[in-house]
């Protein structure tokens, strides 16, 4: 093994395929700070140079864009509240309130840096697992993978606070936006009323731009300051973040093993474990101000969310299973240059799972370089002043929904999303819970369908789906109870301390 | 019992959740169960909260975690800078349509940024560069198709 590792490194550091290698971050990190403009696009429109490479040099340039596009597109979720990508939405939460606070820098470096370790620990964890790959797998069928759907759902009783009735009803709302379109099942067309452009039904990245960016705009504008506001200049705060990193290391681990675990289990993608590491991180850790600037709900979502490339890869390699668009778009690229998915990539041509484990760890450390030294000039817009900063960004978020179908439908439905986050916003509705609805709305009709369609509804008994039942139960209800019980007990450790609760 | 602009939105989404509901029932079983169960359970939730809106003395709670870019800006506060930024959003869309992409992207970020107090130069750099993002990246590097304009401005100057 350590002989094919050593193989696969060396084809990763000959010159042509690092040359690629850093074409594809520079090209990933400029398209992964734009909205709407997926690694998938971009994946797509290098296929044809790929498919003439060799095959070091064809890995090189797929699996570079794919490891960076998250962690460049966190810069933008911290510094400027738009997503990059659908996987750092949930590194807004407080990865914007800190930029808030003028500690722009500090979020930007935890987020590149946590992404750029959490994308290195899911490649060592790879290797780690290569191995045990096999049963593991074969043994989730797609009962489990609609519990775990559901697993992802019982976080909106954390993201709501203490609006929990409006979060569920926003969550539902989600999932039913999602199911908007041409039901491939029954072939069905749901909520159409004959609209050809909603039969592929509504892109993620233009709810998100409408429900959370353009609300922001609209109240910035209102208010006519900066997104920093009147809060100090940065400083030298993004080593800060850096250190965080380090410092919240357990919470990383974990976040990065959950991101590797989850990626190996197709079709739930970045999106959905961005949100799961996220509400972990507030069920898990204590003393947390999330929500309104802590910075453990920036590194969680983007150790996260960058971890699950390496899970993917798991799948992608060893079975053939593309877990997301993406990977299966690297996968066309790879079969092209006659680089076969299956068991000989554990066998045979084991360096050349290697050479991509390598690439996944190489590109992850220059692209986090990269995206931190393009994050002072991206960190300075907070401080630009809304009549400079709003048409800026209400023109990336236009052109960024209007890459959903490249129709005009696209800006009319970016309107409608924006009326709905702008009043939710206005009246205190939690808009997390919708954008998780519509992240798993999918998935989890798709495999509750799957399920009853094979096994019937005895697909209940089984055992994994028992186990994550217990997952479930124990995140939506039992640690929700113990956490208010342990902040009942502290409030009336403090009252007989005589600590004014207020001061604390 | 006095209606509140949240209990409209309530009601409003009661109604869409409701037409949704009853549009879904004609679909086929396969293509509606997950819709009507949790549609279902949604619009039971939504009614129990509009209620405990028309409550006496019910306070809006906590919306949770969520973004805040700037100050919540209410609209009883500020009905004249809503009505302005939402009236640039609808006229610039609008304006794509009549217009196209390459006409309005440059005009409306100048007319934007400039009469909300920009100097006129600076208001023309953030035209020049939204517009140079527009064609350099979407049209040159990635060939995004450009909407067509109901009056191709655009074309006609270029013969």
């Amino acid at each position: 093994m350590w002989e094919a590792s050593l193989q696969g490194l060396l084809m990763v550091l000959e010159p042509v395929p690092m040359m690629v290698m850093v074409v594809g971050i520079v090209l990933s990190t400029v398209v992964a700070i734009l909205p709407g403009i997926g690694s998938s696009a971009l994946i797509a429109l290098c296929l044809p140079f790929a498919m003439t490479m060799s095959p070091p040099a064809a890995i090189a340039l797929m699996i570079s864009i794919h490891a960076v596009a998250n962690t460049a597109s966190g810069l933008t979720s911290s510094l400027i509240g738009i997503p990059g990508s659908s996987a750092s939405v949930a590194t807004i939460l407080d990865g914007f309130p800190l930029a808030k606070m003028g500690q722009g820098a500090r979020a930007t470096g935890a987020a590149v840096w946590s992404s750029v370790l959490g994308g290195v620990f899911g490649a060592v964890l790879l290797t780690a697992v290569l191995p045990l790959l096999r049963p593991i797998v074969l043994a989730m069928g797609s009962p489990e993978f609609f519990m775990l759907t559901l697993w992802g759902v019982s976080m909106v009783a954390i993201l709501s606070g203490k609006a929990k009735l409006k979060g569920l009803i926003a969550a539902g709302i989600g999932i039913m936006l999602m199911m908007v379109g041409m039901d491939a099942k029954s072939g069905t067309e749901r909520w159409v009323f004959g609209q050809t452009f909603l039969w592929e039904g509504i892109d993620l990245i233009l709810v998100s731009m409408g429900v959370y960016a353009m609300p922001e705009i609209i109240a910035l504008a209102m208010s006519g300051t900066s997104i920093a506001g009147e809060a100090p200049k940065m400083g030298k705060g993004m080593m800060d973040g850096v250190k965080d990193c380090f410092i919240h290391w357990w919470l990383l681990i974990r976040t990065s093993a959950v991101g590797t675990i989850f990626g190996i289990i197709p079709g739930l993608g970045g999106p959905t474990v961005a949100w799961i590491c996220y509400g972990h991180a507030v069920q898990t850790e204590k003393n947390g101000n999330f929500g309104k600037g802590d910075i453990r709900g920036v590194i969680a979502p983007e150790a996260g969310n960058n971890s699950v490339d390496a899970g993917q890869y798991i799948t992608a390699l060893g079975f053939g299973i593309p877990g997301s668009t993406t990977v299966a778009l690297i996968l066309v690229a790879l079969t092209a240059v006659g680089i076969q998915p299956g068991p000989a990539m554990l066998t045979t041509d084991l360096p050349l799972t290697f050479s991509v484990i390598w690439t996944l760890t190489i590109a992850n450390v220059i692209g986090g370089v990269g995206a931190l030294a393009l994050a002072d000039p991206i960190a300075k817009m907070t401080y630009w002043p809304a009549r400079v900063i709003v048409p800026v960004i209400a023109v990336l978020c236009i052109l960024g929904a209007y890459t959903a179908n490249y129709a005009m439908t696209d800006l009319y439905l970016l309107m409608i999303f924006t009326c709905l986050g702008f009043f939710m916003k206005q009246l205190k509705w939690p808009r997390a819970p919708l954008l998780l609805g519509l992240v798993l709305g999918e998935p989890m009709e798709k495999y509750l369908w799957l399920s009853t369609a094979r096994y019937g509804w005895t697909w209940m008994y089984r055992p994994g789906v028992l186990i994550l039942l217990l997952f479930i139960v124990s995140t939506a209800i039992l640690l929700p109870m113990f956490q208010a019980r342990q902040k009942k007990a502290e409030k009336i450790a403090l009252r007989e301390a005589g600590v004014d609760e207020e001061v604390e | 019992m006095r209606l509140k602009p949240r209990s409209i939105f309530t009601l409003l989404l009661i109604v869409i959740l409701g037409f949704g509901l009853l549009t879904a029932a004609s679909w086929p079983l396969r293509a509606s169960i997950l819709v009507l169960t949790i549609g279902s359970l949604c619009w039971l939730l939504a009614v129990v909260q509009l209620f405990l809106e028309l409550k006496p003395h019910h306070e809006a709670v906590s919306s949770g975690m969520d973004i805040e870019l700037a100050e919540d800006q209410e609209l009883a506060r500020n009905p004249l800078q809503a009505l302005d930024i939402w009236l640039w959003m609808i006229g610039c869309i609008i304006a794509i349509k009549l217009f196209g992409l390459y006409v309005t992207i440059p005009i409306w970020t100048f007319f934007y940024s400039f009469l909300h107090g920009a100097r006129w130069w600076l208001a023309l750099i953030l035209a020049l560069v939204c517009v140079g993002f527009l064609w350099g990246f979407f049209d040159y590097i990635l060939h995004v198709p450009i909407v067509d304009a109901v009056f191709p401005i655009e074309e006609w100057i270029r013969g």
